[in-house]
């Protein structure tokens, strides 16, 4: 009895001490230039990066996808050579879409692997977790999907070849505002960095244009029940909702806004790119923004040969691998030196289109795609382009029969 | 907001009947087997996995679809038993070392769902999804009303047999005072075995109802475990009707909470309400103190 009641006890204080092992901020990983490793290192010798992405928990769909981009670009990089004649060696973690879980991973992966680059995460939530960690390490940070307006800030080693929802979530608002003539928006957010950073973007470029939040919402990550939130919605007299879901949570609310005979358009982000959601009957309709990715057919065929699917984040992941690889063959495997080039990438043929990157280590320029679920499957609906050509018309031309001239504000 | 009072009382009542179907096969082996058995969330689980297995990626129709998942809900609770806990208090494990064993079997059982069908969240795409009918101001799914149903009826069922039935009386006898039972020459183990089988089988009816409802993913049994596990708390660890009617209360009260306050704070509410029986009324509403004493 004794005895097991000890064990118990030191069975908790371990599962506490890993909990809690993302608060000890590391100290002597400190990987200074003269005892980097890497450059030093033998033939045939791996060099190793991380990966870290939601590979269980929620948007799993989306992560294992771009896990597996990650690992087919990885492989072309190797066939075509390598890093200088030495393989690239790729260690996944799972970030699960939550700050605890990535923080963790991020902590593994500098101190333990002493990786010079962390290739994600995919969540926002993820990359801000273990972005301190890493910035203060010299780790390059380099993520394929994270959106949230304030990783822009998250330090010098932090890049990202995914939009700002600074831009994404202006877009939505102009889009809702100017094209789909909507006056009064009602917004269900997912709490987190994400859903609140696009949320922010969208609510003030959505008043400023002269339209009224009816409503704001927000539900946490874990939630599966929507109902009350949409009941809210529907008693209000908002003729739009602006809802910013994960898959999980974007399935569940989708089907009760149905259920609960909510007939409102439902305008939505990049994350509800999922395949996963598009099947679904009670999908008919949603309208999601997404950055524009002109993927050939070619590149698709490869990632499913791979296993994957081609989904949001994988192509940005590919690029990265092969933006990494690039700058690595040029300048070596020291971290500060792989920040320094990645600064330098400019127009880099990508397969999403070019990649360039800012002074704050985000893509300097996005452009959008509406898509709409039809038959089970997203198209496209109108694209950045036109928003564009229709935003220097003179007010009020480019915008539907019911919305009114008040449209000309977003001329600045 | 009174327009909106009949729907969020309505939306408290789904959600509160899966509550309490969880609660009250918590209470039931809470009451039996003196531990919390935190591994019900892998029942729950069980038996939605289940149901998408045969249902969506076999094909068969749904009576022997749900027959399996209560199967494997009955199966995987009583597995719980017999290879973790049994064993354990066969060697008079505490209580504490039981809960841990049963946060372990919860986790392992989330993993094991994430191996044998990945981590991605599943659809059971069975019912078409349509508008609900209006019924006093509600909008409620005819699925929504069955789910109500199915759970007052089971519940009932669960009433009529621990206060009618031979086995059930029996039970309760060893819920109040498990040495003297033994005692009176009552095979305190035939009825453990009983408790997790009965128990696991409410879970199993619980998961089947969510993954028709909403969605099945690994997670799931332990959001629902702990929402049952406070539901259980309002009405009194070890009584099985204040469990049902703990659940019942706490689906509404934390739908009414958000239909006034942002949504953001739903698990806030529900913490609350446990913080607020745990301090002041730690009997729950039909707890009685002979029920919970410690052996």
């Amino acid at each position: 009895m004794k005895k097991f009641g000890l064990l118990c006890a030191g069975i908790a204080l371990v599962a506490l001490a890993a909990g809690c092992s993302h608060l000890q901020q590391p100290t002597s990983d400190q990987p200074d230039d003269s005892q980097k490793p890497p450059a030093k290192q033998a033939e045939g010798e791996p060099i190793k990066i991380g990966f870290i992405g939601p590979l269980t928990g929620d948007v799993a769909n989306l992560g294992q996808d771009t896990l597996k981009a990650t690992q087919l670009a990885i492989a072309e990089v190797n066939a075509e050579g390598g890093i200088s004649g030495k393989p690239l060696e790729l260690i996944a973690e799972d970030g699960a879409c939550n700050a605890k879980a990535s923080a963790e991973a991020g902590n593994k992966l500098i101190n333990l692997d002493k990786i010079p680059v962390i290739l994600g995460g995919l969540c926002s939530g993820e990359t801000n977790a273990f972005a301190p960690t890493a910035e203060q390490n010299k780790v390059v940070v380099l993520s394929p999907c994270s959106s949230a307006p304030n990783i822009t800030q998250a330090g010098d080693y932090i890049f990202r070849t995914y939009p700002s929802d600074t831009f994404q979530g202006k877009f939505a608002a102009e889009y809702a505002y100017n094209t789909l003539g909507k006056k009064q928006a009602a917004v269900l957010a997912v709490l987190g960095d994400y859903g609140q950073g696009i949320k922010n973007t969208f609510m003030g470029r959505f008043k400023e244009l002269g339209g009224t939040i009816v409503l704001a919402e927000d539900y946490n990550q874990e939630s599966r029940d929507l109902r009350t939130e949409l009941t809210k919605i529907k008693a209000g007299n908002a003729d739009m909702i602006y809802f910013i879901a994960y898959t999980e949570a974007g399935i569940v609310g989708l089907k009760q806004a149905k259920e609960l005979g909510l007939t409102i358009p439902v305008l939505s982000g990049d994350a509800l790119d999922d395949p996963k959601v598009h099947e679904n009957s009670f999908a008919e309709g949603l309208m999601y923004t997404v950055p524009s990715a002109p993927l050939t057919e070619e590149w698709k065929q490869k990632v499913i040969a791979a296993g994957g699917n081609p989904t949001l984040c994988t192509p940005y992941a590919y690029n990265n691998v092969k933006i990494i690889a690039d700058i690595m063959n040029r300048v070596g495997t020291d971290a500060t030196a792989i920040k320094d080039e990645l600064y330098k990438v400019k127009d880099y043929p990508g397969v999403s289109g070019p990649v360039t990157i800012d002074e704050n280590g985000d893509l300097a320029t996005a452009t959008y795609d509406v898509k709409i679920v039809k038959n089970g499957k997203a198209e496209v609906m109108k694209t950045d382009a036109d928003q564009e050509a229709g935003d220097q018309k003179p007010a009020g031309d480019d915008v539907n029969d019911d919305a009114n001239t008040d449209a000309g504000e977003d001329a600045e | 907001m009174l327009n909106i009072l009949p729907q969020l009382i309505a939306n408290g009542l789904i959600i509160g009947a899966v509550y309490a179907l969880v609660a009250a096969g918590f209470s039931l082996l809470f009451s039996t087997n003196r531990h919390l058995h935190f591994g019900h969330g892998a029942a729950i689980t069980a038996g939605a996995y289940a149901l998408y297995f045969t249902l969506t990626e076999r094909r068969m129709p749904i009576s022997s679809a749900i027959i399996i998942a209560l199967l494997a809900a009955v199966l995987v609770g009583w597995l719980c038993f017999v290879l973790v806990y049994y064993p354990l208090k066969k060697k008079h494990a505490s209580a504490v070392v039981l809960l841990i064993a049963g946060i372990g079997l919860l986790i392992f059982f989330e993993n094991l769902f994430v191996l044998l069908f990945g981590t991605d969240v599943k659809v059971v795409d069975y019912i078409a999804v349509t508008k609900g009918l209006t019924i006093l101001g509600a909008v409620i799914t005819k699925l929504q009303l069955f789910m109500i149903a199915v759970s007052l009826a089971l519940l009932y069922g669960l009433f009529l047999f621990l206060y009618k039935n031979k086995y059930g009386i029996t039970m309760r006898a060893i819920a109040n005072n498990p040495e003297l039972a033994v005692l009176i020459g009552i095979d305190k183990t035939k009825f453990y075995h009983l408790s997790f089988v009965i128990g696991s089988f409410l879970a199993g009816v619980a998961g089947i109802l969510i993954a028709l409802e909403r969605n099945v993913e690994p997670i799931m049994g332990t959001g629902l475990m702990v929402e049952g596990f406070i539901s259980a708390v309002i009405g009194g660890v070890a009584s099985v009707p204040g469990g049902i009617l703990g659940g019942f209360i706490l689906g509404i009260v934390e739908n009414l909470g958000i239909g006034f306050l942002p949504s953001g704070f739903k698990g806030a509410i529900a913490f609350t309400i446990l913080f607020i029986f745990l301090i002041f009324k730690p009997m729950g509403l039909f707890g009685i103190r002979k029920g919970t004493r410690g052996d």
